[in-house]
């Protein structure tokens, strides 16, 4: 999978050096991971055209094209709607992500993320015919995004124009803060988006303030430090223009291998039943199914607050399963309880 | 046979079109299907305007993309444009009676190989199963795992939490 996508952002990619059994391996993932236009752009030109990969490939190429221009369509209406309700939005992953590659079908998105400062109006302001039926991702001030003030965030962002509509984006720095971020919180499933700063990567000008990128955070630094340079060894991306320090972190060794096994393993969730559905119906098939989502040592980290050292990440992992679960029962207990009792709006 | 036909106007409105290198993505907002339009296609597509005529056509085709001057190349076009409903006017050919069929095109111009490419096609896009790309789904969004929702949990009644 990584010698598929390595440097398959990139306006003329290197050529695919591995084998077929590679391709065939790496197929259904970049198909089920949104990466199958990549995997197109990166492989054109070296397999041959009437494979069914090859078809396949280029058929999700030309469809996320149009799924590209559609979304384009729908964020130059969404964006002067807000505008018109007060509401400042800004774009955030998806298109502001999608802009840094050399063709938008490379990096498909399925919502239009958009940050605001007040939710609920900007809920309103979308409440048409029209509007409602566009596939927008509110996140107030930039919750679960970012971790920086907003209002520093707008302060720095800048304005980008798209089909003569003025969009705001939040500056190289904190966009790319976001997509490193935002890969750790959900265990580096996807394979685009470590693509994704490769690509970043490639658009930083020299102005780019990497303090304001990294933080303060030592912690959350060395997160950051880590995932660029898993981005470097996994699919090339370029750190030339990285402090020494980050060039030069220790990266533990389970980080890698988590992020190429996350890659192949997350897929096969999509079909999953949901665990409080499976406690339910079928509690004996439990353990087996706690097993089979057991959290990766990524999320589990990050969502303990962790430094990515060289220690095992099973207590993490442990602690992580255990919120989920109990997250769930509680959950679970709450719906029953709410369904066996007696409604207040039906009856004398 | 040199007709002065003119052809018929391209729809425009509730289309989304898409140029690539050397084929042209068009996506119908009204019947939500997508076609990819050859070369050939998508240069008489574009010249759908109602003032340019057939043979003019023919010799465009002939001078842009080096087929043989004949304007069946171009009714043959014509007639899956007005198939996948990407003209505005009717596409009838006039006298002569039915548009011949792609492979009698072929055999009369004797094209073989490579250069069949050459001559009009428009296919629809069918994509390959793959999930969409958004990164994971908001509370309260309906879900069938935990790893499609941002908290990680696909709570009860299938809905993130």
């Amino acid at each position: 999978m990584a010698s598929v996508l390595r440097e398959s952002w990139k306006p003329a990619p290197p050529v695919f050096s591995g084998s077929d059994a590679d391709l065939e391996a790496a197929a259904p993932i970049l198909f089920a991971t949104g990466a199958a236009s990549l995997g197109w752009w990166k492989l054109r030109s070296t397999i041959d055209p009437s494979t069914e990969v090859h078809a396949g490939l280029h058929e999700a190429f030309r469809m996320h094209a149009l799924q590209a221009a559609l979304q384009v369509r729908m964020i130059v209406t969404l964006i002067p709607a807000l505008l018109d309700a007060g509401i400042e939005p800004l774009l955030v992953k998806g298109w502001a992500a999608a802009r840094t590659y050399p063709e938008p079908a490379l990096r498909p998105y399925g919502d239009i993320d958009i940050c605001v400062s007040d939710v609920a109006r900007a809920r309103t302001a979308l409440d048409t015919d029209v509007l409602r039926r566009f596939n927008v991702d509110l996140h107030e001030g930039g919750e679960h995004l970012i971790d920086v003030p907003f209002g520093e965030v707008v302060a720095n962002s800048m304005a980008i124009d798209l089909d003569g509509v003025a969009v705001r984006i939040p500056s190289d720095e904190h966009h790319l803060r976001i997509l490193v971020l935002h890969l750790l919180h959900h265990g580096a499933w996807r394979p685009l988006w470590l693509c994704d700063i490769g690509a970043a990567l490639d658009v930083i000008g020299d102005s780019f303030d990497w303090e304001v990128f990294l933080g303060t955070d030592p912690v959350r630094r060395h997160w950051i430090a880590c995932t660029l340079r898993v981005a470097e060894s996994l699919l090339g991306a370029d750190l030339s223009k990285a402090p020494d320090h980050v060039r030069s972190v220790r990266v533990p060794s389970w980080f890698e291998r988590a992020v190429l096994r996350e890659w192949t393993r997350r897929h096969r969730w999509v079909a999953a039943r949901p665990i409080g559905e499976v406690i339910a119906t079928r509690p004996w098939t439990a353990p087996a199914e706690i097993v089979r989502r057991w959290p990766d040592p990524i999320r589990s980290s990050v969502h303990s607050g962790a430094r990515f050292d060289r220690r095992t990440r099973f207590p993490l992992q442990l602690r992580y399963a255990c919120s989920r679960l109990g997250k769930v029962l509680r959950q679970t207990m709450e719906a029953g309880r709410s369904r066996t009792a007696p409604s207040s709006t039906i009856g004398p | 046979m040199n007709t002065t036909v003119t052809m018929p106007q391209s729809r425009s409105e509730q289309l989304v079109i898409q140029e690539m290198a050397d084929e042209t993505l068009v996506y119908d907002l009204d019947r939500h299907k997508a076609h990819c339009l050859n070369k050939t296609a998508s240069v008489v597509w574009s010249h759908c305007d109602g003032t340019t005529t057939v043979s003019e056509m023919a010799e465009i085709l002939h001078r842009d993309l080096n087929l043989p001057v004949d304007e069946e190349v171009v009714w043959l076009a014509i007639s899956q444009l007005g198939k996948a409903k990407l003209l505005d006017g009717p596409a009838q050919k006039p006298f002569t009676g039915a548009v011949p069929a792609r492979r009698e095109v072929m055999k009369r111009m004797g094209l073989i190989g490579a250069a069949a490419m050459l001559l009009p096609v428009i296919t629809s896009i069918v994509a390959p199963a793959a999930v969409s790309a958004a990164s994971c789904k908001a509370k309260g969004k309906g879900c069938t795992t935990g790893a499609e929702c941002c908290s990680g949990v696909c709570g009860p009644g299938n809905l993130c939490l």
